[in-house]
C-alpha cells in the first residue's frame, strides 16, 4: 500500500459508524481502531513533528496518542466528529512533549541530500523556515501545523482550536506574520 | 464599502492559498498585489516557509515504520495487561504466601492484612494514575477555545498536584508516627506502616520534583504569548 498523501476524506457519517462499531464487542474495537490508526496514523505524525519540532519524539508520542485513543473509544460521547476528538488529543499530547523537551534534533537533516539547483534552495528555505517556527509561541505552532496537514480543513481546524470559522484565518495569517518577522530576523 | 487594508488582505492571500477564496475577493487581492509590495512580500515569504516545512514533514514521515508502531501498540495493551495481572493477583498471592511461612502462626491475619494494604495501594496508585493521564489526554470537546481550556486545565491539575503533595506528606507524617511511636505494634507491624510511608513519600517526591515542575514548564510555554 502507498502513503496517501493527503488526507483521506472520511466523512461523518463514516467516522459514525466506526465509532459505532467500536462500541461494540471486543473483536469489533479492535478493527475499527486499527480503521482509525491506519487513517489517522500519517496526518497526526505531521501534526505531531511541525508543533514538536522532533522527528523521534513524535513517532513516540503518536504511540500514545493512539494507546488514549484506544482506550477512551468506547467512552467516546460523539460530541464532536472523531477526527476532531484525536486532533485535539495529538495536540495536547505534542505540547506536553515539545514542553519537556530540551534538545532537538533539526529536523531539516530528514531531507535527502540535494542534487539539483532546486533542491539546494529547498533544502535552505526548509532549514530557515525550521529554525524560525522553532522561536515561535507554541499557539502560532499549532495552528501552522494545522494547516500544514494536507486536506484538513479551515472548518475542521477550527472546531480543533475551539474557534469560530472566520477566527481561524485571522490567526492563521497573524502566525504566518510571525514566521515571516522570524525569517527576516535570523 | 470601507477600503480592505493589508491586514486583511494577508487573510485574503490565505484563503486563497486554500481555496476558500472566493472570485471576487481573488480577483480584489489580484489588484492589490499589482500595487502593494507589502503584501506581496507576506505572500511570497510565507509561501516559501509553507513549502520548506511541508518539505521537511514529508521527509521526515516517509520512512516511518508503521507496522513496527502498531507492532508497539499492540504489545503495549498486552504488557499492561500483563502488568495489571501481575500486581492484582499473581504478586500479593506470592508475597503472602512466603510471608505466610515466614510469620508466626498467631501474626498471620495481621500481616495478610498489612500486606493487602501495601499491594492495594500500590495498585490502587498505579490504576489512579493511569486513569489520570489518559482523561488527560482524551478528555471530551471543550466548547471554549482550545488553547485558553487547555491553560485552565492546566491550572487545575496544578492545584490537585499541589494538594495531592501535601496529603501525601501528611499521609507520610501519620504513618512515621504511628510506626515509631505506638507502644504495643509488633514489628512486622511497624515495617507495614513503613512501608506505606516510604510509598507516600515516593508519591510526594514524583509531585515535588517530576509532576508539578513538568505541569508549570507547560504552563509556562502556553502562557508565553506572542501577537
Ligand atoms: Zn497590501
Amino acid at each position: 500500500m502507498t502513503t496517501p498523501r493527503s488526507l483521506p476524506t472520511l466523512d461523518e457519517a463514516r467516522e459514525a459508524a466506526l465509532v459505532e462499531r467500536a462500541r461494540t464487542a471486543e473483536a469489533a474495537r479492535d478493527e475499527a481502531f486499527a480503521e482509525i490508526f491506519r487513517l489517522y496514523r500519517l496526518p497526526v505524525l505531521k501534526l505531531c513533528v511541525h508543533v514538536i519540532g522532533d522527528a523521534s519524539e513524535a513517532e513516540d508520542v503518536v504511540q500514545q496518542v493512539f494507546l488514549s485513543v484506544h482506550r477512551a473509544l468506547p467512552l467516546f460521547r460523539g460530541d464532536s466528529r472523531l477526527s476532531t476528538w484525536i486532533y485535539r488529543i495529538a495536540l495536547r499530547a505534542a505540547i506536553a512533549a515539545r514542553s519537556k523537551r530540551r534538545t532537538f534534533e533539526p529536523l531539516a537533516e530528514h531531507l535527502r541530500a540535494p542534487s539539483t539547483e532546486d533542491e539546494i534552495q529547498l533544502r535552505d528555505e526548509a532549514r530557515r523556515a525550521a529554525a524560525a517556527m522553532d522561536r515561535l509561541s507554541i499557539e502560532h505552532r499549532a495552528v501552522l501545523s494545522l494547516f500544514a496537514i494536507d486536506g484538513l480543513s479551515h472548518r475542521e481546524i477550527a472546531n480543533v482550536l475551539g474557534v469560530p470559522e472566520g477566527t481561524v484565518w485571522s490567526r492563521l495569517s497573524a502566525a504566518r506574520r510571525r514566521l515571516n518577522d522570524e525569517l527576516r530576523g535570523g | 464599502m470601507p477600503m480592505a487594508t493589508c491586514e486583511s488582505f494577508e487573510i485574503t492571500i490565505e484563503r486563497e492559498r486554500y481555496q476558500a477564496a472566493s472570485a471576487e475577493e481573488r480577483a480584489e487581492l489580484a489588484t492589490h498585489l499589482t500595487t502593494c509590495d507589502r503584501c506581496r512580500v507576506y505572500s511570497e515569504t510565507s509561501e516559501r516557509a509553507r513549502r520548506g516545512l511541508a518539505a521537511i514533514a514529508n521527509a521526515a514521515t516517509s520512512d516511518v515504520d508503521w507496522t513496527k508502531i502498531e507492532a508497539r501498540l499492540r504489545g503495549a495493551g498486552r504488557a499492561r495487561l500483563r502488568r495489571t495481572l501481575i500486581l492484582s493477583g499473581i504478586g500479593p498471592v506470592a508475597v503472602a504466601l512466603s510471608m505466610w511461612g515466614l510469620s508466626r502462626p498467631g501474626a498471620r491475619v495481621d500481616d495478610a492484612l498489612g500486606l493487602t494494604a501495601i499491594v492495594g495501594t500500590v495498585i490502587g496508585l498505579r490504576i489512579g494514575a493511569d486513569i489520570v493521564r489518559n482523561r488527560k489526554l482524551a478528555r471530551p470537546a471543550e466548547r471554549h477555545e482550545f488553547f485558553q481550556a487547555h491553560r485552565e486545565e492546566l491550572a487545575r491539575q496544578i492545584r490537585r498536584s499541589t494538594i495531592l503533595r501535601w496529603v501525601a506528606l501528611a499521609v507520610i507524617a501519620v504513618l512515621l508516627v504511628l510506626a515509631l511511636a505506638m507502644p504495643d505494634l509488633t514489628v512486622r507491624g511497624r515495617i507495614v506502616y513503613l512501608v506505606l510511608a516510604a510509598i507516600a513519600s515516593a508519591v510526594w517526591v514524583e509531585r515535588l520534583f517530576v509532576g508539578l515542575p513538568a505541569l508549570r514548564r507547560e504552563l509556562e510555554m502556553l502562557n508565553r504569548v506572542q501577537r
